[in-house]
């Protein structure tokens, strides 16, 4: 490889690197500032010390303050899940791992307390399954990654006179394509999934045949069941769910859901 | 005259024909119910029919007190009956009501671009009892009895064997298979799969595809479709399992026909038209099936093992994979299969006895069912584990599980393998309430992972990168920078494979910038440079025809090779007497020598033009050479 070859190649590695960390960090943020950890270990002594509705006070205080982090919404559902709130630990448990889906121990939590809350869910298979392994924001940086690395390639191709061998070339096109095809593809999902997914947290919601009180209940959801919550169907203060088994009906108005992505 | 008279009455009968139908009218519209009788919970379909081909025609929803309207879709029809086309667009609405009675739907009014038309009104009966859904008994799944011959349709639920134990316990799964009957005759499409009413219980490994069968009932033949899975209670007490199912049914309704008609009251000939002629009326139905008692006992606190994790049923430990020689701080995979029957979705990582001295992380699982509902089969695990302590010891996995059948806890238990740890021991992890390794998931005494102690990143926005302007700012900028570079570089290959269209882009430019000096020279009566530049503009041509270069290209070569009355050949030789002779033509004169060279740059480009059909491929334009500096005087 010529010198000038080599160059170019260390400077593209170096630019695509950058770009990679760049592109982490506005997915996963920055590391707290020191009022920010100080007050999440002190959050964490309180629950220690068993003073679990101090503890999850503090915790909802880093939230409300704008700290999105899977840790805090972890210990605020574990906090939750031992205080016997378990509707909002399912809840809470769920915004740690959509934060960060491969954490082990969000997800052992969530399932101990769905078993205790009598909300099991299906395990998500194919395509949901694959695209749970990131988080929406780690997706949409890999689809950004491979989009920057490949201008970048192809800028050194066009200014940079830098000949890659035929099937390498296509190979690397047909990687790049692929990639921030798959990208694409899981950020419609998970935006569409994360608009409409909700958490039940009163308990016993009846999910009613039509939106009238005299209506049978199709079902007796539990605090912590997931709904999926279907926009623009309403109907004086009932609104339209369906389970993850396809099976639709309305909540009674009055009853309380949270979506699981938190504005 | 009389004639003249009928043709000029048919003429004003076709123009008034066709103003008529040119002109908006109001549209025929109608309305139907089906069914006119639904029961509570249950929905009925309404059917608006505008007739027409107005796109902008729409029923107003009616406002009934106690009834609820959805709208669910709309299809048009066009209808072509000896030469004459019809159309119509019928909008369906989904009716539901919130209490029994009859309910009388006032007129619907439909807008449209001829004005407004209404529909006549209908009457809804809702009655509490159940129409399709007929009581059965659940615990004779193949014939039901109690099965009126009129029902259409009807759903249920039978439970697996417990052994003749009434109740099961927390956890345990037994299998059941749920039902939907569907009479003989009836359309059936499945709007989805069975489902439990009841949060007390799950229902697991529900089969994808229902068995299908035939079976008759109370002298019925019915079509059978069967779902099996696993189910299993949550919680202690006694309940009422229900299942349900959405469906869509089509019924067949009885075509009418006169009775007079001879042959048409034949059994055979009735029941043929009704097949191809008759109405089948379409119902969404919800089966629900009769409540199934099942009482679930909470598992029994005595004798509760210490490492019990909700198994329960019948389980053995086969395999186990532990090295005999390890040492302190090295992790190791051990691995253990767990066969049996029971709820293995509860079977976790046995425990490793004894279970101080060592750190075990989270184990990876598979599990391999011998049915279809997932009740029996092989879980195996993998797990990381590092020995903390040195010495000699024997360690063993163990699983404690509930088996329904004894009423008991039991321990199944694995061989017993001498480990050998060799190095210092290591300073006990905190198996406390904290963890600062989100994958150190160590179970604490309430059996949670702990809280975390790191706090990892922070994010302070809430909006999804996709949403963010700068994020979306910047991947637009890179898009249209990679195109903007692949058309770049395709532009380029594009000019290396053809690298004669670029010459000839080259010498057409070059030609173009002779003509303007040419004619610059004519309007400012520079004869000598108005010959010269055009000669020159003519060699470049030529030389681009004839392979050479442009300078060497002469007249007495132009006069050899051409006929001497082309322009070409004339222009030439004005031009040589001009710049060699010193002739010089009359300035207003100019004006006849440009159409000259205009002639003759025509003649060059039809010879190209000839040129090119006799041989595509013999103009080596790479060869043409283009005048540098050429003098103009």
């Amino acid at each position: 490889m010529k010198r000038n070859s080599l160059i170019t190649v260390i400077t593209l590695v170096l630019l695509c690197a950058g770009a990679a960390g760049l592109y982490y960090h506005a997915a996963n943020g920055s590391h707290a500032s020191a009022d920010v950890a100080n007050s999440f270990t002190d959050a964490n002594a309180v629950a220690v010390q068993g003073d679990l509705q101090a503890a999850i006070g503090s915790y909802e205080e880093l939230i409300e303050g704008a700290t999105r982090n899977s840790a805090v919404y972890y210990n605020l559902a574990n906090a939750q899940h031992r205080a016997g709130m378990l509707g909002a630990a399912i809840l809470n448990y769920e915004r740690a791992a959509v934060l960060e889906p491969q954490a082990t121990d969000v997800a052992a939590n969530l399932a101990s307390a769905r078993t205790e809350a009598a909300a099991i869910e299906a395990t998500p298979e194919g395509w949901p399954a694959f695209v749970a392994n990131l988080s929406i924001n780690n997706w949409t940086a890999l689809g950004a990654a491979a989009l920057l690395i490949t201008t970048l390639f192809v800028a050194a191709s066009a200014f940079g006179r830098l000949a890659f061998p035929r099937g390498l070339r296509n190979a690397g096109v047909m990687v790049a394509v692929l990639t921030i095809g798959l990208s694409v593809a899981a950020v419609w999902t998970l935006a569409r999934e994360s608009k409409q997914a909700a958490i039940v947290l009163s308990a016993d919601t009846p999910l009613r045949v039509s939106p009238f009180k005299e209506s049978k209940a199709k079902a007796t959801l539990p605090a912590g069941r997931f709904v999926r919550i279907l926009p623009n169907e309403k109907h004086d203060g009932y609104q339209l769910a369906e389970l993850r088994s396809g099976e639709q009906g309305w909540l009674v108005p009055g009853q309380e859901f949270e979506t699981i992505t938190h504005e | 005259m009389k004639i003249q008279s009928r043709l000029f009455t048919l003429v004003v009968a076709w123009l008034a024909s066709t103003m008529s139908c040119s002109a908006q009218s109001v549209p025929a519209v109608s309305a139907q119910i089906q069914p006119s009788s639904i029961t509570l919970g249950d929905a009925a379909r309404l059917e608006v029919t505008v007739s027409g081909r107005d796109a902008s025609a729409r029923p107003e929803l009616p406002r009934v007190e106690g009834l609820h309207f959805q709208f669910t879709g709309q299809s048009s029809q066009i209808r072509i009956v000896n030469g004459q086309t019809s159309s119509s667009t019928s909008f369906s609405l989904r009716v539901t009501a919130e209490r029994e009675g009859q309910f009388t739907i006032p007129a619907i009014a439909v807008r449209s671009a001829g004005g407004v038309a209404k529909t006549e009104e209908l009457t809804l009966q809702v009655t509490a009892s159940r129409g399709l859904a007929p009581s059965t008994s659940s615990a004779t799944p193949r014939a039901p009895k109690h099965v009126a011959s009129q029902d259409l349709a009807f759903l249920e639920v039978q439970r697996g064997d417990t052994q003749g134990r009434e109740h099961l316990y927390v956890g345990e799964m037994t299998p059941i298979a749920i039902r939907a009957y569907f009479r003989d005759g009836v359309q059936v499409s499945l709007n989805s799969r069975p489902a439990l009413a009841e949060g007390s219980f799950t229902l697991r490994g529900l089969s994808q595809e229902p068995e299908q069968e035939q079976t008759t009932v109370s002298g019925q033949s019915y079509r059978v479709l069967t779902w099996y899975g696993g189910l299993s209670g949550v919680r202690g007490g006694d309940f009422e399992l229900k299942a349900s199912l959405d469906a869509t049914i089509g019924v067949p309704q009885k075509r009418w026909a006169p009775s007079g008609r001879r042959g048409f009251n034949d059994p055979f000939f009735d029941n043929f038209f009704d097949d191809f002629f008759g109405r089948v009326e379409q119902r969404e139905v919800t089966l629900e099936s009769l409540a199934l008692p099942i009482a679930v006992e909470a598992l029994p606190d005595a004798n509760r093992p210490e490492h019990f994790t909700g198994a329960v049923g019948q389980f053995a430990i086969d395999q186990v994979s532990i090295p005999s020689r390890m040492h302190t701080g090295d992790p190791v995979n051990l691995q253990v299969t767990v066969s049996g029957q029971g709820n293995f979705d509860r079977v976790s990582l046995p425990a490793l006895l004894p279970t101080d001295g060592w750190k075990i992380y989270s184990a990876k699982d598979s599990f391999d069912g011998s049915d279809s509902v997932g009740l029996s089969g092989v879980k195996s695990f993998e797990v990381p584990a590092i020995a903390q302590e040195p010495g000699s010891r024997e360690v063993k996995f163990s699983l404690p599980y509930f088996d329904p059948e004894k009423r008991d806890y039991k321990v199944a238990e694995s061989k017993a393998v001498t480990v050998v740890t060799e190095g210092d021991a290591l300073p006990a992890s905190g198996v406390g309430e904290m963890s600062a390794d989100p994958e150190d998931a160590l179970v604490s005494a309430d059996g949670l992972a702990p809280l975390r102690s790191d706090l990892g990143r922070v994010r302070s926005n809430s909006t999804p990168l996709y949403q963010q302007v700068w994020f979306v700012a910047t991947q637009a900028g890179t898009s249209v920078a990679l195109l903007s570079m692949v058309a770049l570089l395709r532009v380029r290959h594009h000019r290396q494979a053809h690298p004669e269209q670029g010459m000839l882009r080259e010498l057409n430019k070059a030609v173009g910038v002779k003509l303007a000096r040419v004619a610059n020279a004519r309007i400012g009566q520079d004869v000598p440079a108005f010959f010269i530049t055009g000669r020159s503009a003519l060699q470049l041509k030529l030389a681009q025809h004839w392979d050479g270069r442009a300078e060497s290209i002469t007249s007495e070569e132009v006069g050899r090779r051409l006929s001497p009355e082309m322009a070409v050949v004339q222009f030439f030789t004005m031009a040589d007497a001009v710049e060699f002779a010193g002739s010089r033509p009359d300035p207003g004169a100019l004006t006849l020598w440009q159409d000259c060279l205009d002639r003759a740059l025509t003649e060059v480009d039809d010879f190209s033009t000839a040129d090119s059909r006799q041989s595509e491929a013999s103009t080596s334009w790479g060869q043409v050479a283009l005048p540098s500096n050429q003098p103009n005087h």
